[in-house]
């Protein structure tokens, strides 16, 4: 068996080396509360329970495994995705083997997708993980890549939410600088709307869409989307 | 009726909400004394032979093996003890592996329930770990959380089939309706059709009133094989249907994501396994974690056909005083959604309704009733069939 060889490496900046030292698994704070206890609703008693406040935060190192392939395609700005030599179906994303019962578990092999697909469905984002935070609202749509048996999610960018439909054409994009992240690849719509949406529920979307871009700006100072 | 699976003799559970100043394995006891105390001929110790606690995840109290602890916890020591996980399915789940353990002949009576303690942490991290029951990474990374992953379910089923935010925010209303009956839910207040379309946007189209919210509690019921129920109380309820299937983590592997296709494998095997069909349900309990899940469960279970889950709600047939109530509990929109304690949770709705305990949301007369749980975007689900014994 020959060692493992660091064929490219982009080290994590500095400041990770530390990671999670900081406060890390202290209790940091506390609060002594009163507050109510008991099992019946109709029946609730006074008690004191005591708060902590205790930080923990993790560094994941792992490997995208077999479908490595498709991350390493992403650097390079290469959408890839897996096709099985049994039965021809197409996986973008990409699987390592194939999901038919008849092709028992036979291994995919690689090929290049086109950069277009239609959009099978959608949501603008209202709330997220804290570190989506300051992104919102956002779109995030599932996206048939051209040739493919599956969809693929990714954000869609250079339109308003309330244009954004379901079975759209769209076209899609590398960012700038890709990471090897799922989040390197983006949509922007391609060809005419198909002008579903009436302009009273465009209003409407607009209307229920305005708070949150209040909070954003409110919360996170001018710093807008990426969009 | 078919054959009884196993019998449900006694069921409790927790106030749901922000529980702020216990443990789960607390809150656990909580649900277990109120199931031991109106079971006078139950003595736990001695008759208890099995542990089933559904959980989905150590992240929230940062405690993985909770099953020797609950059952430290319930003084059943050294019973055997189970934890199973299947996201928001985890009691459902459970309740499966309690269905087997009886079925087998290897334990008579058991301990069915589950957990979870979600508020110990802000918001967007409970987000984040929900969000690990989607798929890592082709999920998970772009921020979709369960919210987005059923606001794109939504906007697939409103694109076919034209369902609308309206019919959407009318399963919210219904539910409050029927959680402010319900002194332990989360909710206990009415809110109009109006509230919910101005409410916050969390992912377009389902705005803060159209998702369940995050909460602590738990919940359990005491199952026997059938021949013991009567051992223990004179009003049994009998699990005469019980079926679980998968689907893909993710939703970007699905055929359709329009329609709940876990769900409706269970209903078809769990209607069969009870002899019955979607005719004869007369109060439910399904897994509305959003609102549009409510719809799809409506189509999924044959209460109407595919794409009329809008129109059923529009009629008012699921409604406490319409033809086929669901959610008397006020589902997981209004009573809460501790995701562990679900399954189970709804389970003992039902065991309510079946023994004319349901208080102000009582269906009278109500003699069969159905589970129906999923946990992710619907790549497990559970459902399960009851009827009367007495």
């Amino acid at each position: 068996m020959q060692p493992d060889k660091l064929l490219k490496e982009k080290k994590p900046d500095e400041k990770w080396a530390d990671w999670g030292r900081l406060g890390r698994w202290n209790v940091v704070g506390y609060k002594i509360i009163e507050g109510n206890k008991g099992h019946r609703p109709d029946k609730l008693e006074r008690a004191r329970y005591m708060l902590v406040s205790r930080p923990w935060d993790v560094m994941y190192e792992h490997s995208y495994g077999l479908v490595s392939r498709f991350f390493e395609g992403l650097i390079e700005k290469k959408l890839l995705g897996t096709k099985c030599p049994k039965c021809g179906d197409v996986f973008c994303p990409p699987r390592a083997h194939c999901w038919r019962n008849k092709c028992r578990l036979a291994e995919t092999r690689w090929v290049e997708m086109p950069m277009r697909g239609t959009l099978h469905c959608f949501t603008v984002l209202g709330f997220a993980g804290e570190a989506f935070l300051s992104d919102l609202p956002f779109i995030l749509a599932y996206v048939r890549v051209e040739g493919a048996n599956t969809l693929i999610a990714g954000r869609v960018v250079g339109m308003e939410p309330e244009d954004v439909e379901c079975d759209m054409s769209v076209e899609i994009r590398f960012v700038e600088y890709p990471s090897g992240n799922p989040m390197d690849i983006y949509f922007v719509p391609a060809g005419p709307p198909l002008g579903r949406r009436s302009a009273e529920e465009k209003a409407r979307m607009r209307r229920q869409l305005e708070p949150i871009r209040a909070w954003v700006s409110e919360r996170f100072g001018q710093q807008r989307s990426k969009q | 009726m078919a054959k009884p699976l196993a019998s449900i003799v006694s069921a409790g559970v927790t106030r749901f909400g922000v529980r702020e100043g216990l443990y789960a394995r607390e809150l656990f006891v909580e649900a277990a004394r109120e199931a031991f105390d109106a079971c006078p001929n139950l003595s736990p110790k001695k008759d208890i032979d099995g542990l089933f606690v559904g959980m989905m995840s150590e992240s929230y109290e940062h405690q993985a093996h909770v099953a020797p602890m609950i059952a430290d916890w319930l003084e059943l020591l050294p019973v055997p003890a189970f934890r199973t996980e299947a996201a928001c399915a985890s009691s459902g789940v459970a309740m499966r592996c309690a269905l087997y353990a009886i079925q087998s002949g290897m334990h008579d009576v058991v301990v069915v329930g589950g957990v979870e303690k979600m508020t110990n942490l802000r918001t967007a991290d409970v987000t984040e770990i929900l969000g690990m029951a989607s798929d890592y990474p082709f999920e998970q990374w772009h921020g979709i959380s369960f919210p987005g992953i059923f606001a794109m379910m939504a906007t697939a089923h409103m694109a076919r089939y034209g369902t609308t935010e309206e019919q959407l925010a009318k399963v919210a209303v219904k539910n409050h309706e029927n959680g402010a009956l319900n002194p332990k839910a989360h909710f206990q207040k009415r809110i109009t059709i109006d509230d919910v379309l101005s409410s916050r946007v969390v992912a377009w189209p389902l705005k803060l009133y159209d998702c369940s919210p995050i909460s602590d509690g738990a919940s359990c019921l005491v199952v026997t094989a059938p021949k013991l129920a009567r051992k223990f109380t004179d009003s049994p309820v009998h699990i005469v249907g019980s079926a679980q299937a998968q689907d893909t983590i993710g939703l970007y592997e699905r055929e359709d994501v329009t329609s709940m296709n876990v769900t409706k494998i269970a209903a078809k095997k769990a209607y069969e396994m009870a002899g019955i069909g979607a005719e004869r349900i007369d109060v439910a309990e399904v897994h509305d974690c959003f609102t549009i899940a409510e719809i799809m469960a409506y189509e999924a279970l044959n209460f109407c056909k595919p794409g009329q889950g809008g129109t059923l709600i529009d009629d008012g047939i699921t409604s406490l005083g319409g033809k086929k109530p669901v959610n008397t509990s006020g589902g997981l929109k209004a009573k809460g959604h501790p995701v562990g304690a679900t399954g189970t949770a709804q389970a003992c709705e039902i065991y309510l309704q079946l023994t004319a305990q349901a208080g102000k949301r009582q269906v009278s007369g109500a003699e069969i009733g159905l589970t129906q749980n999923v946990g992710g975007s619907a790549s497990t689900g559970v459902v399960q069939i009851y009827c009367r014994g007495d």
